[in-house]
């Protein structure tokens, strides 16, 4: 019997113009899994995630997520993916921890976060290393800060797919070291994860052994554009 | 940033610059500023060039509309029968309209404006705020007298004698500058609320004056010539007034050069013109949204409203009113006016049922959803609008629509016992249509949810519309703009001319297309 595939992209380009922005690329991943996209600046990882995320459809080639076409998985089960692409969808005048408040109370008995219940928000707070700036509104954060308060927002909002562009940007060491934590406990948390990084160490822990003796997750190399 | 990196003298060194002689001195910072000047002329950007074409357009503007200016003042002038408003009170109403849009002014970093890199030099300590602002100063206070003078003379012309009409013109010339002064004061930042009142209060008095019964009647005199009855003339602003007046202007001359340069934040004025400019560009670049991120309401009170342990009952089942309702109670002033506009324009819907009182209190109305729609404001500008909620963006986006429609029916609902007290005090009684009072209310909440669906011009606006007086693509980019005053409005007046009882009819259609057309785009992907 095949395993169930959360995310399959089969032979997926996307052309601008006279530019192919993202080369022909396919990868399969399984619930639980991730699919960690490096490549250098230009190859197409945040392109490839918009396929993903059905923002964007391909020039040639299928993507499918769920089970869909992902354009269509985002109109009919826009519940289930969690993106976090250009920015939060914030309000000004709500404080970090009022947003997450305000996330569970949205969600009600259906926030939970792939097999785990939910943690409540001073928990989720602590692990994201906000509980300092808990209550402070999101212009008034660092731009470190906001980038942890956003990869935090994301993954407390439930969703079986979840879609993260580049989640160590403006990370030091200490928030970065968190930024995988959190990446890694909504995987073991049997999340599906599709992840654009340059950091090494973040790569390296996705595609780690899990607890079940196999890898976390797979690696998607986009190669370097021709300049 | 170093002054030498920026061309200019470092103190200490030999200055390449005429005129460079003191530290921190005039001569320093107009050689400074002459330079920076000839500098920006010889990079072809905003030089002398710029200030030429400023002073060209002044005076081709002052020329074609100067006189249609005077000649509509000159209507309401002293004396004349068929005006009710004489110089002196119109000068009055003035002095408060203009020191109320100086307060407001503030907030675009005028009247007195620093421009960012005077700031930079100005905190480092190399020219003294008074330096900078003492030119300015002056040719604020210049320009104001000579606008108050040419515009109370106007006023004056219609009905008085040379001798009136100059004594007035010098009346008026001494006052303006007052309205100058507050604005100036409200500029600094511990002196923003007194000026600001003071401010207000010198509207009331004009609008009291403005609107007062004539004290004393008009007295006929004759012509000598014809014999014909004509109003007396007024006998001027006389001595008493005249000293008043002088006396006013040499405080406001007082404050606007030496207390206010000495008290300024150069760095908060500086941040406050660059946000205007910025908003300006991002208005005529397309962005919708420009002004609103530039003059951000910040947040008050409590910063700890919802207790995680024990949500309140509302937010867990209505979680986006509970937050747009903790919205407007974190912005208490802007509500409050939102809702103090409301409430005024229903009034008007419903006690003055004429065309104006229609098309005023529907705009006031439409002032009161903006300003209570901040929710749906902020649902507009997110990446992937409602995306932490489960559910359609369209569903998120309607129960935004909530708030600014509770807001709308309180506001109608006190409007109406008003009108209902005001209808047993007067006689005779309203005669409004409630149920298009309601349309127009809906259409007011639909309409602006249609305004913030769509933020950036769209780009086939900017395409050049040939006209005999040029090219009218910038009205039409203004229209949009504006398209959520201007369908408001159309729609009160069309609504208030048109024949029948059923006027309501056809306004709740277009509210109802307003709305589905706004729930339309904000189920579309976005990003």
């Amino acid at each position: 019997m095949a395993e169930p595939v959360t995310v399959s992209v089969r032979a997926a380009t996307r052309t601008h113009g006279t530019v192919e922005v993202l080369e022909e690329t396919s990868f399969d991943v399984g619930p639980g899994r991730a699919a960690v996209v490096v490549g250098p600046n230009g190859s197409g990882k945040t392109t490839l995630l918009r396929l993903v995320a059905g923002a964007d459809l391909p020039t040639r080639g299928t993507v499918e997520t769920l089970g869909a076409p992902a354009a269509e998985t985002r109109q009919t089960r826009r519940d289930e993916l969690a993106l976090l692409l250009g920015g939060l969808p914030t309000y000004p005048d709500l404080t970090v921890a009022e947003h997450l408040t305000l996330v569970a109370a949205a969600w009600g008995p259906r926030h939970v976060l792939g097999r785990t219940p939910a943690p409540g928000v001073d928990e989720a707070l602590a692990d994201a290393g906000l509980t300092r700036v808990r209550d402070q509104y999101p212009g008034e954060l660092s731009s470190g800060e906001t980038q942890m308060f956003a990869l935090a927002c994301t993954l407390y909002r439930p969703g079986a797919l979840v879609i993260v562009d580049e989640p160590e940007q403006r990370l030091d060491a200490g928030w970065r070291r968190r930024c995988r934590d959190l990446l890694l406990a909504a995987l073991d948390a049997g999340r599906t994860l599709v992840v654009a990084t340059h950091d090494h160490d973040l790569r390296a822990a996705l595609t780690s052994v899990g607890p079940d003796g196999q890898a976390r997750g797979v690696e998607v190399a986009l190669a370097a554009p021709q300049r | 940033m170093s002054g030498a990196s920026q061309g200019v003298p470092a103190a200490g060194t030999a200055s390449p610059l005429r005129g460079a002689a003191g530290p921190a001195g005039g001569r320093a910072y107009r050689a400074w500023r002459r330079h920076l000047l000839r500098r920006r002329a010889d990079a072809g950007a905003e030089g002398w060039g710029g200030s030429a074409y400023v002073v060209y357009v002044a005076v081709l503007l002052g020329a074609m509309y100067g006189s249609m200016a005077w000649s509509f003042l000159a209507s309401f002038g002293m004396g004349q029968a068929s005006a009710a408003w004489p110089v002196q009170r119109l000068a009055l109403l003035a002095l408060g309209a203009a020191a109320v849009a100086a307060v407001v002014a503030v907030r675009a970093g005028v009247p007195l404006w620093v421009t960012g890199r005077e700031a930079v030099h100005t905190l480092g300590g190399q020219f003294r705020p008074g330096v900078v602002l003492r030119g300015r100063a002056l040719a604020l206070l210049g320009g104001t007298v000579t606008v108050g003078a040419l515009v109370t003379a106007a006023a004056a012309a219609g009905g008085g004698s040379a001798r009136e009409v100059v004594l007035w013109a010098a009346a008026g010339g001494l006052t303006a500058p007052a309205a100058l002064a507050v604005g100036a004061a409200a500029q600094v930042a511990v002196w923003r609320r007194e000026a600001t009142v003071l401010a207000s209060v010198l509207l009331a008095v004009g609008v009291a004056a403005a609107t007062a019964p004539r004290p004393v009647p008009l007295i006929a005199c004759a012509r000598v010539a014809t014999g014909e009855p004509v109003p007396c003339s007024d006998p001027g602003p006389g001595v008493a007034g005249l000293v008043l007046a002088a006396v006013t202007a040499a405080v406001s001359c007082w404050v606007v050069l030496r207390t206010v340069p000495a008290r300024l934040d150069v760095d908060d004025v500086a941040a406050r013109g660059a946000r205007f400019r910025a908003a300006g560009e991002g208005l005529g670049t397309g962005d919708a949204l420009a002004v609103s991120r530039a003059v951000g309401v910040r947040p008050r009170g409590p910063r700890r409203v919802w207790d995680a342990g024990r949500p309140l009952a509302l937010l867990t089942r209505a979680p986006v009113l509970a937050r747009d309702l903790l919205g407007l109670r974190r912005r208490p002033w802007t509500t409050a006016t939102a809702t103090a506009a409301g409430i005024t324009g229903s009034f008007l819907l419903l006690a003055v049922p004429e065309t104006a009182g229609t098309v005023v209190g529907a705009v006031l109305l439409y002032v009161a959803v903006c300003g209570v729609a901040g929710g749906l404001a902020a649902f507009s500008r997110q990446p992937v609008p409602g995306g932490l909620f489960p559910g359609s963006a369209a569903r998120v986006h309607g129960a935004h629509l909530l708030a600014p429609a509770l807001v709308a029916a309180l506001a109608i609902v006190t409007g109406a016992v008003l009108a209902a007290v005001a209808t047993v005090l007067r006689d005779p009684a309203p005669r409004a249509d409630a149920t298009l009072v309601v349309a127009l209310a809906a259409l007011t909440v639909t309409v602006r949810a249609w305004v913030l669906s769509s933020t950036v011009v769209p780009a086939a606006l900017f395409t050049p519309v040939a006209s005999p007086l040029g090219d009218l693509s910038v009205v039409t980019v203004l229209a949009y703009h504006l398209r959520g005053w201007l369908v408001v409005s159309g729609a009160a007046w069309l609504a208030a001319t048109a024949e029948g009882d059923a006027a309501w009819g056809p306004t709740a259609v277009v509210a109802v297309l307003f709305g589905w057309s706004a729930a339309r785009k904000a189920g579309q992907v976005r990003e």
